[in-house]
């Protein structure tokens, strides 16, 4: 009995999904007009995605090269410039990334590395035996941290070690906070954007499965008539609205790859971030297309699952 | 078979379709509904079908109390009735065998039993060599002959033909009863509601008149 049972179950799975697909050629002009629409959509997500995680990416290189640099006094030991360091590290507020310590001997092998070819600097640097102080490079998670590290380090208590930093509190600071700021704007906007249009995506393609599933309520109607189950009126919708899906997440792909992506290199972007997303997403695209595929059968299924949850309820006017 | 006691049915306040309606209709039996437009007949059998419900008095059908059915149960209820509706109601994407098909597929019969029974059907409805035909490439009586076989394909104990020949001109008219009563032959009680007399006369069988939603007449034989 059991058996039969599950034999039962499988024919009609195997029924469903053939029934699907024969629905998604046979309604020919709905499906290619649904296809149409979610590939649009799906290219859209996948440019979206893109241009997203390339401003991320840009923001966050530009701000990771902003620092600020402690100098301390040629008399100051290593010990106290670790006591500063921990200082710094342990007070959550300042939300300190990395803090770098440049040796008297690490500066001076780098000054020298970088002129190299200046043979009179170097002769002249030669002789001064302290003109390269040790100090530590600190980096913060929030740029505008920077200057309350500064102000720290200019404390009273500091300034028999601490010579000079270099956070300037001049209009040349100001335009890089300010950069700071529109870069933190930028990545919370580029998110909300990407969220918004997400949401924006979804909706478009729910509106166009209910659509195609409008178009054929009468057939849902009927098949309740004659006494089909719900999910096996439903199945067949929904694998028909997963192969819209997966056909435009193979365009949607396609185009984004092979239309978007060699266009964005033929033009030789002048932002570096640009050519790096580029070569990252080309060498992901092994999960990316599966990804797109997955997202639209997903997308579409879902869809045609609430879209057609409508029609199905039994029409029993009392 | 078939059991309505004091069944009513209202649509708002004023709209009175079926007032206190009783009847028994006892298995294979062969039963037409006459009654003039919006006398009661079409809402009499959508209430047999579960498409509505009544407003008061009981149904059984087939031993089923459809105050005790179940949103759920719906579906298997239709599978014990065959019906057949005025405007066919056929899948439009599916061939004449598909459309018959459906009906067993939904049971979850194999394909192998499906393709045993369904050109049996069509051949019994006279439609051989239109199993690859879909729905618009039919007349209007041969629409009407699909979802007659869709209707008798499970061989249900009931079987509920709301207008099947309304359709239809008077040669495929009785192309159809004549179906239908082989199909009564076979022991399915048929309850069939109809507007033309030539059929009720020929046919002498019970006849049950509903006028203004009340049993107005229940005779037997015919000729009203």
């Amino acid at each position: 009995m059991k058996g039969s049972s599950f034999k039962r179950k499988l024919i009609n799975a195997k029924r469903v999904f053939v029934t699907g697909a024969h629905s998604f050629f046979r309604n020919t002009w709905l499906s290619v007009a649904a296809t149409i629409v979610m590939t649009i959509t799906l290219a859209c997500i996948l440019v979206t995605f893109f241009a997203s995680y390339t401003l991320n990416n840009t923001v966050k290189s530009f701000t990771e090269k902003i620092d600020v640099s402690i100098f301390f006094k040629t008399d100051a030991t290593k010990e106290q410039i670790d006591e500063v360091s921990t200082k710094l590290r342990n007070d959550q507020d300042l939300q300190v990334k990395e803090i770098t310590y440049i040796s008297k001997e690490d500066a001076r092998a780098s000054f020298e590395e970088q002129n190299k070819d200046d043979i009179k600097t170097l002769q002249a640097i030669a002789q001064a035996k302290d003109a390269f102080p040790a100090s530590i490079r600190v980096k913060t998670l929030d740029t505008a941290k920077l200057q309350e590290v500064v102000k720290i380090t200019r404390q009273e208590k500091y300034k028999e070690i601490v010579d000079k930093d270099s956070y300037k509190d001049d209009a040349k600071r100001t335009a890089v906070d300010r950069l700071g700021n529109v870069a933190k704007f930028m990545r919370n906007g580029g998110l909300v954007f990407s969220v918004l249009f997400g949401a924006i995506s979804i909706l478009v393609i729910l509106n166009t499965i209910r659509m195609t599933i409008f178009n054929r309520k009468d057939e849902i109607e009927i098949m309740q008539l004659i006494g089909a189950s719900k999910w096996y009126i439903r199945g067949p919708f929904i694998v028909e609205a997963a192969i819209y899906g997966a056909i435009a997440g193979i365009i949607a792909s396609f185009l984004f790859f092979v239309g978007a992506l060699t266009q964005v290199v033929k033009l030789q972007s002048y932002v570096e971030e640009i050519n790096l997303a580029v070569t990252r997403f080309n060498s992901s695209s092994w999960i990316i297309i599966p990804a797109t595929i997955a997202i639209g059968m997903i997308i579409g299924a879902f869809s045609s699952y609430l879209a057609i949850r409508k029609h199905l309820k039994i029409k029993t006017i009392k | 078979m078939i059991l309505l006691d004091r069944v009513t049915k209202k649509y708002g306040k004023k709209g009175l379709a079926l007032d206190r309606v009783s009847l028994h209709i006892a298995p294979k039996e062969f039963v037409l509904i006459v009654g003039t437009s919006g006398a009661g007949k079409s809402t009499l059998l959508k209430l047999l079908t579960r498409e509505e419900k009544p407003t008061n008095g009981k149904i059984v059908v087939g031993g089923v109390d459809y105050d005790r059915l179940k949103d759920k149960e719906v579906p298997l209820l239709r599978r014990k009735i065959g019906t057949i509706f005025q405007d066919f109601k056929l899948l439009p994407n599916r061939t004449v065998f598909e459309n018959i098909a459906f009906a067993l597929e939904i049971v979850g019969m194999t394909n192998k039993e499906i393709n045993y029974t369904v050109p049996r059907v069509i051949d019994l409805v006279g439609l051989n060599g239109k199993e690859k035909n879909f729905p618009r490439e039919l007349s209007g009586g041969e629409q009407q002959r699909v979802a007659i076989a869709r209707a008798v394909v499970r061989q249900p104990k009931i079987l509920i033909a709301d207008e099947p020949t309304g359709n239809l001109d008077p040669k495929h008219a009785w192309d159809v009863v004549s179906v239908l009563e082989k199909i009564n032959q076979h022991g399915t009680t048929v309850l069939m509601t109809t507007h033309n007399q030539d059929i009720v006369n020929k046919l002498k069988r019970r006849v049950i008149t509903i006028d203004h939603g009340r049993v107005a007449a229940d005779t037997a034989g015919g000729n009203r």
